[in-house]
């Protein structure tokens, strides 16, 4: 039985070096298509994640720029003013948070460590970013609609009124809890996906770390009763020569 | 630029002498044409993308069995193998490695394919006959984990694949 087994281990190990030689010969990479593949795009999460943030980033900077083009058209009024200018600040700290987020996850692709490291770093980023990631696209949503409800007053009626009374208030910030509840519908799930995903190879990988522990522990109780073993007995030895040396 | 040239010529030769690696990594983890060519590119991807981090200090192999192995994890196949008929994926493999569908190869591939993607690799570095401090450096497990899990798969490997070629 035991020889059997011992027999498909040493067969395993042929076959793979087997399809390791058919692999050889039959898919060989040259420089040239290596470099055809070095220049293709890459569909991976987080580099479509850093892809989507630039591409939202550059949409935020358009609308900033859109909040200056009808304050420089509203001088006197002190109500665009007042919105162009909080929107741009809110656009332009969005855009900052933005920037954190791609370098985090552009600092995901320096691999240094092992596939562990690698795995919790993963997870560490996608878990402190959950929230944040949504809020700063939805503030996109945010800021195209107050400039668009600026603009379409603007032409319509020529002058853009103040919210005059706590129902417009009410209705923007309802605006913005929807326009963040939609990208977090939209994300999330992303995300939790990618998490429990990431979290089942970690566990996977720490799988038997329980056992290798008792294992460890079992070792370290071996040894210990080898040596304690070894001295009782050199001890007993001692003694028993220290005793016939005594009688003789 | 001419230093990225170098840089470039010079990641370019590595990866052509230990090409196998990829191959290997591309056969365990992928189970058609479309995926394959999908998880080359991204691992050719990010292999470059991390070659400024790689220290000279350590192998080249090591270094890269980390990346591709940590990209193979995380690809997102278009196909689950679970859509996938038996008989389909004897088919597929078997035009993948270049081999016949009756060679004993295949019933290897078909019981690593039943493995989790953790065991995968771990199974996949042991047929590669790297020691438990290499499989330790590459996946970050503990070394006594190793052999436990490594004793498992064994087991599991054996008893599939003498079960495959009884098919």
């Amino acid at each position: 039985m035991n020889n059997n087994s011992k027999n498909t281990e040493k067969e395993i190990f042929n076959l793979w070096e087997k399809a390791g030689n058919a692999l050889n010969n039959q898919q060989q990479l040259n420089k040239e298509n290596m470099e055809t593949l070095l220049n293709t795009t890459s569909s991976e999460f987080s580099r479509s994640q850093k892809k989507l943030l630039k591409a939202d980033a550059i949409f935020k900077v358009v609308l900033i720029f859109g909040f200056i083009v009808i304050s420089a058209f509203n001088l006197a009024n002190l109500f665009v003013l007042a919105a162009s200018l909080i929107c741009i600040i809110i656009g332009t700290m969005a855009i900052k948070q933005e920037r954190l987020l791609i370098d985090g996850l552009h600092e995901l692709n320096d691999f240094n460590g092992n596939i562990r490291d690698q795995l919790e770093k993963d997870i560490q980023f996608y878990r402190s970013n959950i929230f944040k990631y949504p809020l700063v696209l939805a503030i996109s949503v945010f800021l195209f609609y107050i400039l668009g409800s600026l603009t379409y007053h603007g032409i319509k009626y020529e002058v853009i009124r103040p919210i005059e009374d706590l129902e417009d208030g009410i209705v923007l910030l309802s605006l913005l809890m929807i326009s963040f509840l939609f990208a977090f519908v939209v994300y999330y799930p992303f995300f939790r996906t990618r998490i429990k995903y990431l979290n089942s190879l970690l566990k996977d990988i720490d799988q038997d770390d329980k056992i290798s522990r008792h294992i460890d522990s079992e070792k370290t109780r071996k040894k210990r009763m080898a040596i304690l073993t070894s001295i009782l007995i050199i001890a007993g030895i001692v003694i028993l020569i220290a005793i016939i040396i005594a009688i003789l | 630029m001419d230093q990225e040239n170098k840089m470039k010529e010079k990641f370019l030769n590595l990866v052509e002498m230990h090409q196998g690696i990829i191959h290997k990594i591309l056969s365990v983890y992928t189970y058609n044409v479309e995926d394959r060519e999908d998880l080359l590119q991204e691992i050719m991807l990010q292999l470059w993308k991390s070659f400024p981090g790689f220290r000279e200090k350590a192998a080249f192999s090591t270094w890269m069995y980390k990346v591709a192995l940590n990209t193979a994890l995380l690809h997102k196949r278009k196909k689950m193998k679970e859509k996938y008929t038996v008989e389909a994926l004897i088919e597929n493999r078997a035009q993948q490695i270049g081999l016949s569908k009756d060679d004993n190869t295949i019933s290897l591939y078909m019981a690593i394919d039943r493995l989790g993607p953790i065991d995968k690799a771990i199974a996949l570095l042991y047929l590669e006959q790297k020691s438990y401090q290499e499989i330790e450096n590459i996946l970050g497990m503990k070394k006594n984990n190793i052999g436990v899990r490594i004793s498992r798969i064994k087991d599991k490997l054996k008893k599939i694949f003498e079960y495959e070629q009884q098919l």
